[in-house]
């Protein structure tokens, strides 16, 4: 029932990145977050300039929840307490978690026109949710990979809580 | 005559230089630095490791789980495990909501030392052990009791993972524990908070007949369509609990009253978790004959009805039960006790005998 839920909110929120209408995007964000996780506040203002960063550049942006148990009314409690919504799916098959190698939530995965990696890693290194952001690994990935130059940073090391499977 | 005004206005200025000394030196003793001479700063880094836990979530004899206020142990170092788990939380027979806990308690146990103790701390991050309630996540701890390097002590503890580390009671005082890791308002709201009282060198200047431990904090809870109670960042940011408790529950002590006599002495610890709301803490009935802000005796104020508590502070009260009687403890704002912020003292027994 959850999975249906989440297939149809999103549909109805315009999701299926690869099969939009219009011009091919440059690229997708895949964020993998949870919604019981307490770490993807530490890079909420991040999250938030990519949202208006993001489309104007072509990259599109879609909220993975791959934990076993997730649930549509957990994801919208989640957005509502931090106060910005992105389109989503909840993973409850883990066939993203699987495609991708995610192992923790937040964990970002940057992927080009012609489905490959580019970025993986955290949002960006403000771990301590002091608004003190010194590398923003996403972000710069996004801007490189909008320009057509290669990524220069594909891969960073960061926080998290673990992401726990269905089995 | 105008020399008798010159010579009256030179002894009147006289005696005002003579109480301005007075003032000063009295002012110069308490804020002087005599009471910094036997600190301890700092001390030696941190340990982590993956060392596994098992048994109880927290062990050693300086703990206790308020109200009860166990008395220090005869001893000037302490070694006290307090494990993070996530577990179940109840707030009451129909509400539950899963909670992140210092030592499997809402709240975290009480730590009782004296000034000058060193504490040697270990936790571990258990949160890997129950992954079909909660996702595992780093926690930390961050004591407001202690004077250490945050950066080292207060780190991230990954699911697992166990860090040690010491400190010295400095000061005197009542203070919270908490998680640190961000966001830390959400590990507050989801129950990652505690108490360490810290008694002075040679203990408090008054003897009381009962001590109590009241801790006070908010929960913000949404119910699910589903029906069931998650924590709420968004009501939380708003600073709008749904409830708010004395040691963990809406009107705990409605239905447990502290128990006292008439006649007797009462010391109370009593501190404000917030995290986001003050307290204005009040006991029907009495007033306070002594409150030493922040529980250090030097900070002491006296016929005082109601207490202002930041978020995070504390004070120790301590009144005299007047007479037989049911004595209402509450947060004098009223919306809080509307939510759960008022509890019983129980003194309708016989009354002590007059001393």
């Amino acid at each position: 029932m959850n999975r249906l839920l989440a297939i149809l909110t999103a549909g109805l929120l315009g999701l299926a990145p690869a099969k939009t209408a219009g011009a091919a995007p440059k690229g997708t964000v895949y964020f993998f977050l949870g919604s019981l996780c307490p770490c993807t506040d530490a890079h909420k203002h991040s999250i938030m300039e990519l949202m208006s960063l993001a489309p104007k550049k072509g990259v599109k942006l879609v909220a993975v929840f791959p934990n076993k148990g997730e649930a549509v009314e957990l994801v919208e409690h989640f957005f509502k307490g931090i106060a910005f919504k992105l389109p989503y799916i909840i993973d409850s098959t883990n066939r993203l978690v699987k495609k991708f190698g995610a192992k923790k939530t937040p964990e970002v995965f940057l992927v080009n026109e012609k489905g490959k990696i580019v970025y993986s890693g955290p949002i960006d290194d403000s771990v301590e949710n002091l608004g003190r952001v010194k590398n923003a690994f996403l972000k710069n990935a996004v801007l490189e990979l909008a320009s057509g130059r290669p990524v220069s940073l594909p891969r960073a090391e960061g926080s998290g809580c673990w992401i726990v499977r269905n089995k | 005559m105008k020399r008798f005004f010159l010579r009256a206005e030179a002894l009147a200025m006289g005696l005002l230089f003579i109480a301005l000394l007075f003032t000063l030196a009295g002012c110069g003793g308490s804020a002087s630095g005599d009471d910094t001479k036997n600190m301890v700063y700092g001390s030696p880094e941190s340990k982590m490791s993956m060392e596994p836990a098992s048994g109880p979530l927290f062990e050693g004899a300086a703990l206790s789980i308020a109200p009860e206020v166990k008395p220090v142990p005869n001893a000037t170092e302490h070694r006290v495990r307090i494990d993070v788990s996530h577990s179940e939380v109840l707030v009451n027979d129909t509400i539950k909501f899963v909670g992140w806990v210092f030592g499997g308690t809402y709240p975290g146990p009480v730590l009782h030392v004296r000034q000058g103790d060193k504490v040697y701390f270990k936790m571990t991050n258990r949160s890997n052990e129950t992954v079909g309630i909660s996702p595992p996540s780093p926690h930390s701890i961050d004591f407001h009791a202690a004077m250490v390097n945050p950066k080292d002590k207060y780190r991230e503890v990954i699911p697992g993972a166990t860090i040690e580390f010491e400190w010295t009671a400095n000061y005197a005082g009542v203070y919270m524990y908490h998680c640190g890791s961000p966001a830390i308002l959400q590990h507050m709201i989801y129950g990652m908070v505690g108490m360490t009282i810290v008694e002075p060198k040679d203990g408090y200047p008054t003897k009381v007949d009962r001590e109590y431990a009241l801790f006070q904090s908010e929960l913000y809870l949404a119910r699910l369509k589903s029906g069931m109670y998650v924590t709420d960042m968004a009501t939380a940011k708003k600073k709008e609990p749904l409830f708010v408790c004395f040691n963990g529950r809406p009107f705990r002590h409605v239905g447990e009253p502290l128990r006292a006599k008439a006649g007797e002495r009462i010391r109370l610890y009593v501190l404000n978790a917030g995290p986001c709301g003050t307290s204005s803490f009040h006991v029907v009935g009495t007033l306070f004959d002594r409150v030493w802000m922040e529980g250090n005796p030097r900070n002491e104020m006296r016929g005082v009805a109601t207490v202002m508590l930041p978020s995070s502070g504390a004070a120790v009260v301590e009144f005299v039960v007047p007479e037989k009687g049911i004595y209402t403890f509450v947060d004098h704002e009223f919306a809080d006790v509307e939510a759960g912020a008022a509890g019983l003292i129980d003194a309708s027994g016989d009354a002590v005998a007059a001393k």
